[in-house]
This record gives structure tokens, C-alpha cells and sequence, in this order.
């Protein structure tokens, strides 16, 4: 409900972002932008979750579990040890050194071999959102704190936590518009767009309470997008980060074609957002895929390019804490890359040890006393130090897995 | 508009899977008359398949899940379980899905933005030949206010009435006919005030009067109102 309170509360945010300038925002000056520059601040962490839509096969987080038989066509050849006991699949061998430094397999014992009930495990904690409760705890001012990339959405609950929504980001110009504005007579004022918007929330109010539940996304999404235009304007050069990514600047639209989702996202950490999801479609359920041949090819070819891309820019962003987790519904069972009622995660980040606890055996199941999937969200807790979420998640009981 | 109001019944009912009235629930499928109903797996419902959906001793805080049958699945797993629940009549409202809305403000302001024409993005555009519930979220509500702040630009250019800046008692005249011409019903008094004030003070620093109608009239169009159905 509208309240005074609310309205001191976003000039509160409005006043405390120029104080401290801290949110980053884009322009659009007739297509070209001005490389920004960074003030100095402290570290911003951020945490991009990549989901494999059904499945994320055990061959790339714990490859060496499956040397000794040659399943899922493992071998010598294409495996890649990172000491400390994590050997993963040669393909991330693209990753950044830095990163593989970084990088750990994370086990999760969820217990589910059912698309749905995994997919939505994964991203719960009981029956809230892991990803808003950890975007909510890890604090920050930006607008936009958690932000889901492309055309697919995460599964699970989107309650919202502390009054962070999951908002979607179909498209990076509109976006770009929404976080800078434009050099265009027809762009509203940001002054006056945000108060008009305002005045369009009160206009909503008795709608809201009438279908609190069906407008969910319209009152959070107004929300949103008044404490979005209530930020300052910093300019980005986005030319130079399409370029970064093979796209043409004038790509802008958030699609199936992974390079945009990277774009987004690495717009919209930028932009301050502290969990940014990027679900793929639904291409990852890769029953009879015997010899890992397929998922391979669909990793080398379809997202570790700008995958890497992304860990690479980040990661060489000195006050920037980003970190990265891949993981999917659950491993694939052998023999025929089936359901397997567990996953491996891999996690990459500033604080990440090299190292697992996501070894699966040969048969591809993780031992009894394994966390769940509460120890993964506590690890990505721990990634981006925030001990709120720390406790919120149960705990991490990755602790080797984090660096002091 | 009745038959927009029946389908959305229909389907509103559908997606939650409750029923107000024995008559529309579509999962009380019975067999020949004088059966109970029961389909393989299927565990009655708490006897409460009355006409209108509420048997003895029922409350008007009764929900789908008291109406309702309960199926149960392979291995024992509840097929409901996923359900929607909600009390009839309550979250009626939806987005406009963006396919609708170039139709919809030519309707109110005569004008289809071209703007929104290049913005099919921003509002999530679906699978070829797949329908998706339309969710709102920052960048589409945003980007429907730019376009009808577009499209009100175009609305507010040429009559007499927004060459000037606004009065109290211009922009409560405006406000409420524009808004219930936009929102197909009256407006209370606390949303005439709502739009009063962003014609009146929040546009101030616009020194063009249209522009500032342009403004409050691109209000009242990303307000619910106009936004959901």
C-alpha cells in the first residue's frame, strides 16, 4: 500500500544514491557512448547464476569421476586438472587463469531425479526465493537488485525479499533507456517521469488491492522502475560492450542467443543488480547423450565463449566481486544420461578456493552427509560475503571452499 | 466487454482450478448418474459438491482447496499440490499482454505510438505460436510510459484546452475525463488528486503546457487502469 512512508523512503534512496554516487546508469547520447569511470568505492559484489535447463551433466564439474570406465566419453585428453582434487572437463579451459584458480564444484544433495521439484529446489529456501532473499542481504542501493536475463524464467518462487523483485530484462536498449535516458525531445524527463510514475502507483493502489496477487509484477515492477529513474545517470560505452561479446551495438534485444544474455548481465551488474539469473532454454535434458558428446558440444559452442568473456572482464574489474555458478537440474545418471537425483555445481569467484565437494562417484551419486541445495546458496553467500545470507541459507558448509 | 469478462472468468477459473459453482468446476467430471464420480486415483473432495460450490457449515473465506477434489499421482504425489489457490472472485485482474495495446491507445487517444512498434522486446515477446501470461516488470512499465507519453504528445498537441498550463481546476476537469475515457469507469477522488498533483507540481518544471498534459495524461495510461484488465 502507497503510504508517506514509502515516499520518504525513495527520497531517502533518491538522496543517499547522489550522496554517495554509487549507482551506475547508461546514456544514450544519439548512439555513442563515453567509456565510464569508476569511482572509487568499495568492492561490489554481484553473483550471475547460469541455469542449465534440464541438466547440468557431472562430466564438466567432476570429470575425473568418470575416467576409470570412459563414461560420458571421458578420457585423459579431455579433462583438466586444477589441483586441490577439482578436475573438470578440458572445455573450461577457456576460463580465464585467474578464474580457474578460482573455480570449485560445489555438491548438492537434493534428492530430486523430477524436472520440476529440482528446478524448483534449486531455488528455494523452504518456500521463499534463494535468489531475492540473496540479493535483498547483500544490501546496496541500485534500483534493480536482482534482475533474471533473456526470454526464460527461473524457476521457483519470486515472492519478494525486503522489498527486492526479480525483474526481467528482455531488452538491453529499453533497459539502457530506463537506467540513463536519451538525447531524444520525445524521452520523458527522468525527474518527471519518476513522479509521474508515482502519481501512476497511487492511481493503482485500490487495483492492487483488489488483485494483490495477479499485479504482483506490475506493482513491483513500478516500483522498480521509480527508484530505477530516481538514480543518477552515468554514461557506459555500450558499443565497446557489445563489441566484447560479438555482437553488433545495434543487437539489443535479450534472446536465446547466450552472447546477449551475458551483455545483459553484464549490464545490469554494472548497473548495480546483485544476483543476475540467465536461464537457458530448456536444451540441457540430455537423455541418450551416452558419451557426453552432445552437452560438450553445446557448452563449447553455445556459452563458454561469452561466458568466459563475461569471467574474464569481470574478474579483471578490480573493485568488482563477481561471482559466477553454472549449474542445472541435476547431473545426468548413467548409463544413458538420465535423472540423477543430485547435482555439481560449479562456483567462480575472488574468494573461491580450487577444490570440491561435488565429486560425484562413478555411478554418479554424491556420498550420504552431502549438503543440499541450502549449503550451495550458503557457499554463493559466503562468495560474496554476506553474512546475513550466510544465516538466512543455514550456513556454508563449503568452508574449505572459501578463501580468508 | 461481457464476453472479455466471461472468458476471463473462464480462464481465470481454469488457472486456479477453483470454482465458485458446481457448474464451471471442470474437475467434478462424473460418471452415469447416481455415481460418485471418481476417476482412478481420485479422493473426493470433503462432500462439499453442492451447487455453488459450498456445502454445510461453508464460509465465505472458503478457498479452492475446500472445494475441491483431490487427485492423487504416480507414487502418491499430489497432482493439486501445484494448485493456485485463491477465494472466488479475488486477483481478477491482468496484464494487458503487449499484442493488445496498440489497439488499445489508438481506442483511448487515437494514436498508435511507433514507439511501441519497435518495443516488442522490452515487453517480452512470446514463442511463435505459445502464449505466455503477461508479467510487467521495470523496463516494460517504464517503456509503456515512454509510449504513451509518445502517443499523449500527439493527443495534447492541437486542442485549445492544453495550450495552457494547468489549473487546479483545469486538471481536475482533464484528469477525470481523461481518466475515465481511458479507464472505462469513474474515478474515485484520490485518484483525480493523484493525477491533479503530477499535472499541477510534478510537471512544473516543464515550461511547455502540452508537454505537461502530455505528461498527466501518459500517467493516467501506465496506471492500471489502463495497464490491466
Amino acid at each position: 500500500m502507497f503510504t508517506k512512508k514509502d515516499v520518504s523512503r525513495r527520497l531517502f534512496l533518491k538522496g543517499a544514491a547522489s550522496a554517495a554516487g554509487a549507482a551506475a546508469a547508461l546514456r544514450l547520447p544519439g548512439g555513442q557512448f563515453e567509456r565510464s569511470a569508476f569511482a572509487q568505492q568499495a568492492e561490489k559484489s554481484a553473483v550471475l547464476v547460469v541455469y542449465f535447463g534440464g541438466g547440468y551433466n557431472a562430466l564438466f564439474p567432476s570429470a575425473d569421476s568418470f575416467l576409470g570406465a570412459g563414461t560420458f566419453g571421458v578420457n585423459n585428453n579431455n579433462t583438466l586438472n586444477l589441483g586441490n582434487g577439482l578436475v573438470v572437463d578440458r572445455s573450461f579451459d577457456v576460463f580465464p587463469a585467474i578464474a580457474k584458480q578460482r573455480m570449485a564444484t560445489i555438491g548438492v544433495r537434493h534428492g530430486s531425479s523430477d524436472h520440476g521439484e529440482a528446478q524448483r529446489l534449486n531455488f528455494s529456501s523452504g518456500t521463499r526465493s534463494a535468489v531475492l532473499m540473496l540479493a535483498s542481504m547483500m544490501g546496496g542501493d541500485a534500483a534493480i537488485k536482482a534482475a533474471n536475463v533473456g526470454p526464460q524464467n527461473i524457476p521457483g518462487p519470486t515472492t519478494p525479499e525486503g522489498g527486492v523483485s526479480l525483474q526481467r530484462i528482455t531488452d538491453m536498449r529499453a533497459t539502457i533507456a530506463a537506467l540513463g535516458g536519451a538525447q531524444d525531445p520525445t524521452i520523458p524527463d527522468r525527474d518527471i517521469a519518476a513522479k509521474a510514475l508515482i502519481g501512476a502507483e497511487a492511481m493503482s493502489q485500490n487495483a492492487y488491492a483488489a488483485s494483490p496477487k495477479s499485479l504482483t509484477s506490475v506493482r513491483e515492477g513500478l516500483k522498480a522502475s521509480i527508484e530505477t529513474l530516481q538514480k543518477p545517470v552515468r554514461p557506459f560505452n555500450f558499443t565497446e560492450m557489445a563489441t566484447a561479446y560479438g555482437l553488433q551495438a545495434t543487437v539489443t534485444g535479450v534472446t536465446d542467443d547466450f552472447r546477449t544474455k551475458m551483455l545483459a548481465a553484464e549490464l545490469m551488474v554494472l548497473a548495480g543488480a546483485n544476483v543476475v539469473t540467465a536461464p537457458t532454454r530448456f536444451d540441457w535434458d540430455s537423455h541418450g547423450d551416452r558419451d557426453g558428446s552432445a552437452v560438450r558440444q553445446r557448452m563449447t559452442t553455445q556459452i563458454l565463449p561469452a561466458l568466459s568473456t563475461f569471467v574474464n572482464r569481470m574478474m579483471a574489474a578490480t573493485d568488482r566481486n563477481v561471482v559466477v555458478m553454472m549449474l542445472g537440474d541435476f547431473s545426468r545418471s548413467l548409463p544413458g544420461s538420465d535423472h540423477q537425483p543430485n547435482l555439481s555445481a560449479t562456483i567462480i569467484g575472488k574468494y573461491v578456493n580450487v577444490g570440491t565437494t561435488g565429486k560425484v562417484g562413478a555411478n554418479v551419486s554424491l556420498p550420504a552427509g552431502t549438503p543440499s541445495v541450502g549449503g550451495m546458496w550458503g557457499m554463493a553467500a559466503a562468495a560474496v560475503k554476506a553474512p546475513a545470507a550466510i544465516t538466512a541459507f543455514g550456513g556454508n558448509p563449503h568452508g574449505a571452499l572459501i578463501r580468508p | 466487454m461481457k464476453r472479455t469478462m466471461l472468458c476471463t472468468v473462464f480462464v481465470a477459473e481454469f488457472l486456479f482450478g477453483c470454482s465458485a459453482s458446481d457448474e464451471t468446476d471442470l474437475t467434478r467430471r462424473g460418471g452415469a448418474p447416481g455415481e460418485s464420480g471418481t476417476l482412478t486415483g481420485e479422493t473426493p473432495g470433503d462432500g462439499t459438491n453442492a451447487p455453488g460450490g459450498a456445502g454445510p457449515g461453508s464460509t465465505p473465506a472458503q478457498q479452492c482447496k475446500d472445494l475441491s477434489r483431490k487427485y492423487t499421482g504416480l507414487g502418491g504425489s499430489d497432482l493439486i499440490a501445484s494448485r493456485a489457490d485463491e477465494l472466488a472472485g479475488a486477483n481478477r485482474a491482468r496484464v494487458k499482454p503487449y499484442s493488445s495495446l496498440g489497439n488499445e491507445f489508438t481506442r483511448v487517444i487515437a494514436v498508435n505510438p511507433a514507439l511501441l512498434q519497435t518495443s516488442a522486446a522490452a515487453f517480452g515477446s512470446d514463442p511463435a505460436r505459445w502464449s505466455v501470461e503477461p508479467q510487467a516488470n521495470a523496463v516494460s512499465l517504464y517503456t509503456h510510459f515512454r509510449v504513451a507519453f509518445q502517443g499523449c504528445l500527439t493527443y495534447t498537441a492541437t486542442d485549445a484546452k492544453y495550450a495552457a498550463a494547468p489549473t487546479d481546476a483545469a486538471a481536475g476537469t482533464e484528469c477525470a475525463a481523461m481518466q475515465r475515457k481511458f479507464w472505462s469507469r469513474t474515478p474515485q477522488a484520490a485518484e483525480i488528486d493523484a493525477c491533479k498533483r503530477v499535472a499541477i507540481t510534478d510537471s512544473a518544471k516543464e515550461t511547455d503546457p502540452r508537454r505537461r498534459w502530455a505528461y498527466t495524461c501518459a500517467t493516467i495510461l501506465t496506471a492500471t487502469g489502463f495497464t490491466s484488465f
